[in-house]
């Protein structure tokens, strides 16, 4: 059994991590923990355990073998503590909102040496080990174009609509673009961006994150890319992808809606998944808990550490209005 | 020796004949009909060939070994019926007649004189068409099939002969006989039909339906549904074929097959055909070979699909009861 500590009992957990970790057979839930007391003391009540307001004193009373964390992003940082008392750690992306913060994490990490797995769950699609499968006889990626296109939704005040608390569209959102950009095609070595504002205020006065941006990708392969994201478009026009042009096929992920189309010559053949990715990566997690085999890990906090990188670059780049050299 | 072609009927389809049958070079066009003398001769000076406008006359020239039968549906009955007795082989535009009777009379014909005769449903010699036809055996058994064929006014009803029933055979004989016959080529034959046919815009040009409703019973034991309209403000062309292993998606025009299956689906891209030419050439091989060859339509199966209509005309009559297309059925 592993015993499953909750920091952070948000949207994400309530509506996705906590119910699959509470089917899960092999996990007992034992404690949850938020700021916000009420929203910890609901779900404890749920599963019959306890409620926390500060995460130090759950760490000091519970046996944990494990927390899942799910804060705004510019909360993170406290994970150091977390894995220096030798508990594992799953955490949600983005890992943090500056390259110091995420680095003090990720050498904690190092030193403790707990199981560690950040949640980019488009890698654990199975329609992206399609993906990679296909990748592997299509000769060398060219082009690499992506997208994260979403209509304006969220209530005025959100920590999403201020840059120092959620980083932005491109740190915390179209993140998902980056990292399967990487995933699939390998590391970026430069990276020049352009980002829109003018905009948002329309939709949240004060809001200073971008509204639109496009940022151009570099990879080490080779490759050239584009990743666009907006987070005004209309209801009738969202989505996200991600589009690879290899030498023999053009690749079209889904990205949350999880297909992937592969297109040659004379045929398109599409594969849906038949996988939950958000099930899959807490299993996977937990299994490495378990058994201390971390191999089946798609995403790890460093791994993470690098999509941040490239999504930070891209908003100096953006204000320097030139390249960043990673 | 090479075979003598004669063409009757120098419209649209007339024409295209023409150029198929000059563009596989095997045989030589000698003479053109047509009953409007302007037509006819312009066609002949144009491809150099004598002219008629007495198809008598026509059917004596010396040297036609094959007749092409391009002349508007009510005369496709009498005119192959004097071609088979002049001992041509002929290829009838579709649809192969208005009755049941006229297609009896017409095979009947063909036996007597031992000459071939072919029916035009040229799609069967469409790609997409060929492709599905494996892929549904590949699938296993077809269990439900749509076929929708909508479009806007596809008649010139400016041609007095499109507006009359007697002259057409109306909307689903003289447009959807392709989509029967395409649903027999994949499907089988068909057992019963239940129509409902409706004028809901053209009732002051035209004297048939302009909107039809099909279901057809096969007797391999699935149904299947046919739409058809000729009000619609877009043109949409799909079939939907529901196997035990697979969903096929076509859309003929756009040469695009989809095949669904529960965790994957697969478009392919068939071939951008000439279809006609493909038709023109085998009916050529089937002459030189003294019988027909597939998939070329014969004059039962030009029958089949008459009888087929006529029962879903009796049907949408009886409010829609099953009808069997028996009619004048030999076999
Ligand atoms: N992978 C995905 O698909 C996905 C989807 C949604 C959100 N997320 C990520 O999950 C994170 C949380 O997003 P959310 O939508 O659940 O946000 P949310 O605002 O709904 O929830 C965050 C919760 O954390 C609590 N919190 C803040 N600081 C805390 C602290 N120091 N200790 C304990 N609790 C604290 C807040 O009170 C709140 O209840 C974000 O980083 C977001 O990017 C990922
Ligand atoms: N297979 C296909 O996809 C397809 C496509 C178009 C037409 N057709 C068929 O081809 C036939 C002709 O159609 P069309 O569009 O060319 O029509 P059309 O009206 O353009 O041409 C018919 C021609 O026949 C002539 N004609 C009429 N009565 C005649 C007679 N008794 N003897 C000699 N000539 C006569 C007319 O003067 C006219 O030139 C129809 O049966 C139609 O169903 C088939």
């Amino acid at each position: 059994m592993v015993n499953v500590g909750i920091i952070g009992c948000g949207g994400i957990m309530r509506g996705c991590h906590i119910p699959i970790l509470a089917k899960m057979s092999n996990v007992k839930l034992i404690a949850f923990c938020d700021v916000e007391i009420d929203r910890a003391k609901e779900s404890a009540q749920m599963y019959k355990a306890n409620a926390y307001a500060d995460y130090r004193e759950m760490l000091l009373r519970e046996k944990l073998d494990a927390v899942f964390i799910a804060v705004p992003p510019y909360a993170h940082g406290f994970e150091v503590e977390v894995v220096e008392k030798g508990v594992h750690v799953f955490v949600e992306k983005p890992v943090a909102l500056d390259l110091n913060t995420a680095r003090r994490v990720e050498k904690a990490i190092q030193r403790s040496g707990v199981v560690n797995s950040v949640g980019y769950m488009w890698r654990y699609l199975d329609t992206t080990d399609k993906a990679l499968e296909v990748l592997m006889e299509s000769g060398p990626v060219v082009l690499v174009e992506g997208h994260y296109v979403d209509p304006f939704w969220l209530p005025l005040g959100h920590w999403w609509l201020s840059k120092s608390k959620g980083g932005g569209q491109v740190v915390e959102q179209a993140t998902h673009v980056f990292d399967l950009a990487r995933f699939l095609t390998g590391d970026v070595e430069r990276v020049y961006a352009e980002f829109d504002y003018s905009l948002i205020g329309k939709y949240a006065p004060g809001s200073d994150v971008e509204d639109c941006s496009i940022t151009v990708l570099k990879f080490k392969s080779g490759a050239i890319g584009v990743i666009t994201a907006t987070c005004i478009s209309r209801n009738t026009y969202n989505f996200t992808d991600l589009k690879i042009l290899a030498e023999k096929t053009v690749l079209e992920h889904g990205g949350h809606r999880g297909f992937l189309r592969v297109y040659r010559h004379n045929s398109i053949e599409e594969h849906r998944p038949r996988v939950d990715p958000y099930a899959l990566e807490d299993e996977i997690f937990i299994e490495a808990v378990k058994k201390g085999d971390t191999s089946k890990i798609r995403s790890t906090y460093s791994d993470a550490v690098k999509t941040l990188e490239i999504t930070l670059a891209a908003n100096e780049s953006s204000r320097a209005h030139k390249p960043v050299e990673l | 020796m090479v075979l003598g072609v004669g063409v009757v009927g120098c419209g649209g389809q007339g024409l295209a004949h023409i150029e198929r049958f000059l563009k596989d070079g095997r045989v030589r066009l000698l003479a053109v009909c047509d009953i409007d003398e302007a037509k006819a001769k312009e066609t002949a000076k144009r491809f150099n060939v004598e002219y008629y406008t007495s198809y008598e006359k026509f059917l004596e020239h010396p040297n036609l070994d094959i007749v092409s039968i391009a002349t508007p549906n009510y005369m496709h009955a009498s005119q192959t019926v004097a071609a088979l007795n002049a001992g041509k082989y002929v290829l009838c535009e579709k649809p192969m007649a208005l009755t049941v009777e006229d297609c009896d009379r017409m095979i009947e014909a063909s036996e007597k004189s031992s000459r071939l005769l072919a029916v035009g449903f040229q799609l069967r010699f469409k790609d997409v068409f060929q492709k599905t036809r494996s892929l549904i055996r590949e699938l296993d058994e077809p269990m439900n099939a749509y076929v929708l064929r909508l479009s806007p006014n596809p008649y010139d009803l400016n041609l007095e002969w499109r507006r009359g029933k007697s002259l057409t055979g109306g909307l689903i004989l003289s447009m959807n006989c392709h989509e029967i016959d395409m649903m027999r080529w994949l499907l089988g034959e068909i057992e019963y039909v239940k129509a409902d046919l409706k004028t809901m815009l053209y009732g002051n040009v035209i004297d048939y339906e302009d909107n039809a409703w099909l279901v057809l019973g096969f007797k391999r034991g699935l149904t299947a549904t046919l739409g058809s309209s000729m009000t619609a403000h877009t043109s949409i062309y799909e079939y939907t074929l529901i196997c035990r292993n697979g969903t096929i998606k076509l859309h003929p025009w756009e040469n695009k097959i989809s095949v669904f299956q529960e965790h994957t689906s697969k478009t392919i891209a068939t071939d951008k055909d000439d279809p006609l030419q493909k038709e023109i050439s085998c009916f050529i091989d089937s002459v030189e070979e003294g019988r027909l060859k597939q998939p070329l339509a014969s004059g039962v199966d030009g029958r089949a699909t008459t009888a087929v209509i006529k029962a879903a005309r009796e049907s949408s009559e009886k409010g829609g009861l099953a009808v069997k297309p028996r009619g004048g059925f030999k076999s």
